[in-house]
């Protein structure tokens, strides 16, 4: 099992506003197993748990799980069907959750504005972010997020 | 604005950069606005004299952030996040949105 997450993730949701060329697959699964499985594909191992394909722009990576965003452990994610197959993704809540726990626990500015993006073209389960915010911690961060998400949406 | 109450443009970009990335050394502000190390440091220390900063050794750098025992400084951080969010878009995209997520080491940049 592999959930996509990270830059590539918001770069579907934000209909490739933000531009990522990597594809992190959040994974337990044994990095040799990963190999054997990209081999017969063209993708060669290039360290760690990346893979690069000589016909592709994107890496591919697979960050160790556990699947979580901040304190919060991922157990239900979406699946995108697309003509070339489903895929495992976090949802747009859980994104823009993940990239405001990067804003808080790391001050990391263009994470924020990927929320923002994340937020402005997706449709979000509000309860759950302030459920979220509560356990986690953070809002000042999140009124921060908030009020340019506003700004965003009136300019 | 805050340049004039706080009588210089290294005060004012300190502050907004430290209100803007949580903490940082004197090397990566000045380089983040083409500052010379040794303006922004005479800024940290001063600030740093005055209860507004606290700072930690980490390796060859000496690290700021707030010191967030000085009730003052919570007021201080709302004053300098307003300024921040009326930045023009220009400003924002140049100086403050460096990543400060990690990145493993070994990853493509």
């Amino acid at each position: 099992m592999a959930v996509l997450s990270g830059g590539a993730a918001v770069s579907i949701y934000t209909d490739g506003r933000y531009e990522s060329s990597d594809l992190d697959f959040v994974s337990s699964e044994q990095i040799s197993k990963l190999a054997a499985a990209l081999a017969p594909l063209g993708f060669t191992q290039t360290g760690g748990r990346h893979f690069e394909h000589p016909n592709s722009d994107y890496y591919v990576e697979f960050p160790p799980g556990p699947l979580a965003v901040g304190g919060l452990l991922i157990t239900a994610w979406d699946r995108l069907h697309t003509d070339l197959g489903v895929i495992q993704v976090l949802s747009p809540t859980q994104m823009v959750m993940d990239r405001l726990a990067a804003f808080i626990h790391w001050n990391d500015p263009p994470s924020l504005d990927q929320a923002v993006l994340i937020a402005q073209k997706q449709s979000l389960d509000w309860e759950s972010v302030e459920d979220w915010i509560s356990q986690e911690g953070g809002q000042e961060e999140y009124e921060t997020f908030r009020r340019a998400l506003r700004r965003a949406t009136t300019d | 604005m805050l340049e004039a109450v706080l009588g210089s443009v290294a005060a004012e970009r300190t502050l907004l950069y430290l209100q803007n990335y949580g903490e940082g050394y004197a090397g990566s502000i000045a380089e983040t606005f083409g500052m010379s190390p040794s303006q922004i440091s005479k800024q940290l220390m001063k600030l740093e004299n005055g209860g507004v900063l606290v700072s930690r050794q980490v390796g060859r750098a000496r690290v700021y952030s707030w010191n967030t025992r000085n009730p003052l400084v919570k007021e201080l951080r709302r004053l300098l996040q307003v300024t921040l969010e009326v930045l023009p878009e220009g400003q924002i995209q140049q100086y403050y949105r460096q990543r400060r997520r990690p990145r493993r080491k070994g990853k493509p940049d």
